[in-house]
């Protein structure tokens, strides 16, 4: 297991970070963020001031990810507020960025943020939309992460302790989440992700990655093959079978719960470009690590209907 | 497909599948065209058989041929060769 993110109250990061500490923010949350930190508050990278000691990120994955990019450059600790769950970005020592229209990623120790901290009130402003695609990508990291090949007994046992926990609080806009979330990053973390993963990877760029509820973002590429892949790639496998009777973990609750995030039209829509991806999609690292092997000839699993 | 290529066996009126079922397996865990293929192939002669290509091999003979290979056998594998001498020892045939 990797190193744990620590979690300091919003008080603690008022008296921990080290000045001069500015915070990021996404738009849409920055007026509760000024009211929530006492210290200078901007929206834009470009309006960062050079002499930053502590960065505050409030923000989602690709705003986190953009932050520990920078301060490997520039040397400032970072502290991650996500103001949406699923990617675990608070807690990962990797990095994901898009170049040349390629989806890459960096792993270094460096890119783990000091602290991650919250702030309340952050939850209310997500939209129904954003909860779901939330759920989608943490149950993707969890579900991957607990039966992936490089997975060992620890990190099994770890991942079916989180499903149960999850299943519990159900799909729903509710603080625990952000929790589930980091945890099921910090398994995949350690164990590896799989084909959902491989093709969100592949298609971010091709469809674009927009972070409204309009666009094809991370969380809604995995929460719309999270169902069809564990459908076609994972129920049906020893691993999983193994898996879920070792651990005692509800498979029907986890089928029924995968079940209830899938999107048809979203799904629909995103077909065509899977299907014309496939020979990347089989390319990718994170797909030659699936739980079970992806083969050429598996795309008729996506061309045949799914419901 | 090359049979001639992927060495299918018949023997006593019956054919042994194994040979085509590894050449098709290795070719999808290594992204090989049915040419790039042989049973001489190494690792040295394929860029895919990294650490990503030895997991994925792993995972697919397991669910081809029901063995499960250890890491350090599955690291050990040096040719397709290596591959056969294995599951044969396992008792699968490829004469």
């Amino acid at each position: 297991m990797i190193d744990e993110t620590p979690f300091w109250t919003l008080e603690e990061v008022i008296q921990r970070a080290t000045d001069p500490v500015v915070v990021i923010s996404t738009e849409s949350v920055a007026d509760l963020v000024e009211s929530s930190l006492s210290f200078p508050v901007v929206t834009d990278f470009h309006l960062l001031p050079k002499d930053v000691t502590t960065l505050i990120v409030v923000g989602g994955g690709t705003m986190m990810d953009a932050a520990k990019i920078m301060s490997l450059n520039d040397g400032f600790d970072v502290i991650a507020i996500p103001s949406v769950w699923g990617s675990g970005a608070e807690v990962s020592p990797i990095s994901v960025f898009t170049e040349n229209g390629e989806k890459k990623h960096i792993m270094d120790d460096r890119l783990l943020p000091m602290a991650r901290s919250s702030i309340p009130g952050l939850v209310e402003r997500l939209s129904e939309s954003l909860v779901q695609y939330g759920c989608g990508d943490a149950w993707s990291h969890a579900v991957e992460g607990s039966v992936s090949p490089l997975g060992i007994l620890e990190s099994r046992a770890t991942g079916a302790a989180l499903m149960n926990e999850m299943l519990e609080v159900g799909l729903k806009r509710d603080e625990q989440w952000f929790d589930f979330s980091a945890r099921a990053c910090l398994l995949q973390a350690s164990t590896g992700v799989g084909l959902i993963h491989g093709i969100a990877h592949t298609l971010e760029p091709i469809l674009g990655t927009g972070q409204s509820d309009g666009g094809w973002g991370h969380a809604r590429l995995c929460s719309t093959i999270l169902w069809p892949v564990f459908d076609r790639f994972i129920r049906d496998t020893e691993k999983w079978q193994s898996f879920t009777s070792e651990h005692m973990v509800d498979e029907s609750a986890i089928s029924a719960t995968l079940h209830s995030l899938f999107n048809r039209d979203d799904y629909l829509a995103i077909r065509p470009h899977l299907i014309e991806a496939w020979k990347l999609i089989l390319r990718h690292p994170l797909t030659r690590i699936n739980c079970s092997l992806v083969r050429s000839g598996d795309i008729a699993r996506f061309t045949e209907d799914i419901v | 497909m090359d049979s001639k290529n992927i060495g299918t066996v018949i023997f006593g009126g019956n054919v042994n599948e194994n040979p085509s079922r590894l050449a098709d397996l290795l070719m999808d865990v290594f992204l090989l065209e049915p040419d790039e293929y042989s049973l001489d192939l190494s690792k040295a002669d394929v860029d895919t058989w990294d650490s990503l290509g030895t997991v994925a091999m792993a995972v697919g003979i397991q669910e081809e041929f029901g063995y499960h290979l250890s890491p350090e056998e599955a690291i050990g594998i040096e040719s397709v060769q290596d591959i056969i001498h294995i599951l044969t020892e396992e008792g699968v045939e490829f004469d």
